[in-house]
């Protein structure tokens, strides 16, 4: 804790939206259309709200600990042994989130861009390069977000204009037609995208102005949603339901199949397909860079650059794990919806539990 | 101390930068069209069929299903200070399936084969004939990353082949030609363009698609657009002819321009449209629908007869009201047409009903052809003369 408070609010929005945008946005398009047809979108903006809530939650637990370290306020609160074994899971769970998406990812690039170049190349070269950016510490990381955020967002933006183009808007129609079951469960689907925003655990103690974090909070989880939802409507409006439910990626899909007017560039899906590196990447170091500070912690390391060198073979394995594609997308679907459970519901509850009970405990000692 | 830092960097990017991927651009065939027909082995299916999934061998069955083949400009004729469009070359293959067809045609080439740059694809009728072939096709269209999604889809009368080779009197190539012919077709709206995204996702939604028909004069050397192939589960339920196209495109409300004639007293009066505007509206219950579509469509008065002044109130209505009745009785015979005969629903009644009336939708849905046979359907169109040109 040597140089406290550097970060500014929108480094925090950056981190924010960074983290949690990521390789989920390719798919989301398509587990949304199987799951609540058209509704996709007004789910998804649900489930930002809930989200929000959730991010309250956090700021909470953070406010009542005293803007402490997430590891410190785990032993603090739940004792030594049992915040080791929160931080582990909690360290895990980023772990196995970030290599699937990595897969995801490197399928991805594979298909597109580097047909021949094998998968294993992919994967080191990504984690190689996280693990420079993570040795920088946090404050480098943040600014990396700052800086990327700009070079994710504007051209994108640019681009899913031009995507207005060709489709029709009737195609997201009809809305409210699912049945109330489908909906519960394609908000929970639409809250699990929004895994990541977790990260705030890591950037408030550092802020450097502690008030107004929740309008940060609400401006990220809104900017998140809009591009959610934006990106939902479009597919509808391109590919109508029934294309969307049966692509993989329609997100990618789409982007590729957008023709710019009177184009002067043609065949420009590779610069728009580099740009999801970036969108990957910011999530990757953001989540690994939380993880491995879990683990520098818990196990009183010398610092990130040993914690983060430990934990990158075991992104290699778990990215590698999975036989196929298919297999990449069961696996996460078994595993993340637990994880993101104890992460986003039970783990803030747990803590905010233990400092109220501490709270009463010492004033009961005084009185 | 910074330059020995910097140096190892240097040699790690010569040396060590992944080069699985290294193609040189002259070493590649850019397709530009390709044809798809049905090949010699195509009706007998017998040996694939007895064939268990699980035997070795299998590749002995070698069932040329299709006759594939693939259009690249000749890429010696572009360069600086030429033309930008080049004449087109051939690799004409047998295949049994689409990718089988890029493994044929890359053993004929000393390049390596790249169908990304895509433009056009042609679907010859007999392809449509066999709706088994073609649903393996379309499933190779839709699961290749890298195919152009919005390139165009025409389907032929007769040989692809003979479309892929043929050389237009106006430009260089095929592709070139189509797609221009496409463009400027979008005025007279006898003629609907669709790219193969759009092809896909009417396929997906109920295996119902249209897509425009090209067909060829040998005398004249010429290749025309004529209407369109209206395809039904995947195979070819029949053609439309270009008239019918048009009140087509009005019913569903995507004119862009196009001209209706009637004639008075012997003459011809031309009206050019620029607008339209549909609205859809829904009577009766799940027994029998009762569909009104309502169609304003506004134009000027191209072309009269010498002497005759249409400068008024009531010539202008007396002219819209003859445009008007002969445009609605047109589009409904072309409506109890694609009811009864094709049973096929491109005016976008489905969508209508599933995305605007739910409701009425769910009760429908199992039975939807048959709701939509007997359904009414009453088109109403109402012309707008709204300029004259510039006499009275």
């Amino acid at each position: 804790m040597k140089e406290r408070g550097f970060i500014s609010k929108y480094g925090l929005f950056a981190t924010i939206i960074g983290t949690v945008v990521g390789v989920g946005v390719f798919s989301l398009p398509n587990t949304m259309a199987n799951e609540v047809g058209t509704d996709g979108w007004f789910v998804v903006i649900i489930a930002g709200v809930i989200c929000f809530l959730l991010l309250g939650l956090i700021y909470r637990v953070v406010l009542k600990n005293n803007y402490n370290t997430f590891y410190s306020m785990l032993e603090g609160n739940l004792g030594s042994i049992l915040g080791k074994i929160f931080g582990i899971i909690i360290s895990g769970y980023f772990i196995i989130s970030v290599a699937l998406g990595m897969r995801v990812f490197a399928e991805v690039i594979k298909m597109y861009l580097l047909e021949q170049t094998p998968t294993e190349f992919i994967l080191l070269a990504m984690i190689f390069t996280g693990l420079y950016l993570v040795r920088g510490e946090l404050s480098a990381l943040i600014k990396f977000n700052e800086i990327s955020l700009f070079a994710m967002f504007i051209p994108i933006i640019i681009i899913l204009m031009f995507a207005t183009r060709g489709g029709y808007l009737s195609n997201v129609l009809p809305l409210l037609q699912s049945k109330p079951e489908q909906y519960i469960k394609g908000l929970v689907t639409a809250t699990y995208a929004f895994g990541g925003f977790e990260i705030a655990y890591l950037v408030l103690p550092y802020m450097k102005d502690k008030d107004g974090i929740k309008r940060t909070f609400l401006k990220s989880i809104a900017v998140i949603t809009i591009f959610y939802a934006l990106v939902i409507i479009l597919c509808l409006m391109f590919f109508s339901k029934e294309h969307t439910k049966a692509l993989l990626w329609p997100t990618i899909t789409l982007i590729r199949a957008i023709v710019i007017p009177g184009a002067f560039v043609e065949r420009w899906e590779g610069i728009v397909m580099s740009l999801w590196v970036l969108f990957y990447f910011t999530t990757f170091v953001n989540m690994y860079y939380f993880s491995g500070d879990i683990i520098k912690e818990a196990f009183r390391l010398q610092d990130i650059k040993l914690s983060s060198c430990i934990l990158a073979p075991f992104i290699y394995i778990i990215a590698l794990y999975p036989q196929n594609i298919a297999e990449v997308y069961d696996t996460s679907g078994k595993i993340i919806p637990i994880l993101s459970v104890f992460s986003f519901v039970i783990l803030p509850l747990v803590l905010l539990f233990a400092s109220k009970l501490k709270e009463r405990g010492k004033k009961q000692n005084e009185g | 101390m910074k330059v020995r830092k910097i140096i190892p960097l240097i040699l790690a990017c010569l040396l060590l930068s992944g080069c699985w991927d290294k193609i040189e651009i002259d070493r590649k065939i850019f397709v530009s069209v390709i044809g798809i027909d049905l090949g010699k082995d195509s009706a007998d299916n017998k040996d694939a069929k007895k064939v268990k999934s699980d035997e070795p061998f299998q590749e002995r069955i070698q069932q040329k299903k299709l006759s594939l083949i693939y259009g690249f400009p000749d890429i010696s004729e572009l360069g600086p200070g030429k033309s930008g469009t080049a004449k087109d070359q051939y690799i004409s293959v047998d295949a049994s399936s689409m990718e089988d067809g890029i493994l044929q045609a890359t053993g004929r080439s000393s390049r390596s084969i790249h169908v990304g740059q895509t433009k056009l694809i042609l679907i010859s009728s007999g392809l449509l004939d066999q709706p088994d072939t073609f649903k393996e096709v379309i499933d190779y269209l839709e699961r290749h990353p890298n195919l152009n999604k919005m390139m165009q889809v025409v389907v032929t009368e007769g040989k692809a082949e003979d479309y892929v080779k043929f050389k237009p009197s106006m430009e260089k190539n095929i592709e070139t030609y189509l797609s221009g012919l496409m463009e400027s077709s979008k005025r007279n709206s006898t003629i609907l363009p669709v790219t193969l995204n759009e092809m896909i996702v009417l396929l997906d939604q109920n295996g119902n698609a249209i897509i425009p028909k090209i067909s060829m004069d040998k005398e004249k050397n010429d290749i025309t657009l004529s209407g369109v192939a209206v395809i039904k589960n995947y195979g070819l339920k029949g053609y439309m002819t270009p008239i019918e196209v048009a009140n087509l495109e009005i019913m569903r409300g995507k004119v862009k321009g196009g001209k209706r004639v009637i004639y008075k007293e012997g003459h011809p009066v031309d009206i050019n449209i620029e607008d339209i505007d549909r609205q859809i509206s829904l009577n009766g219950d799940k027994n029998k629908l009762k569909f009104n579509i309502d169609i304003r469509l506004e134009g000027q008065l191209r072309e009269y007869y010498k002497g005759k002044e249409v400068f008024s109130k009531e010539e202008l209505n007396s002219l819209e009201k003859d445009f008007s009745k002969s445009i609605s009785t047109e589009c409904n015979i072309i409506a109890k047409m694609l009811q009864n005969e094709f049973t096929v629903d491109p005016i976008g009644l489905r969508e209508y009903l599933e995305q605007r009336k739910p409701s009425v939708w769910k009760q429908v849905e199992g039975k939807w052809e048959e709701v939509y046979k007997n359904a009414d359907i009453i088109v109403n169109v109402n012309v707008k003369i709204r300029r004259v040109g510039v006499t009275k």
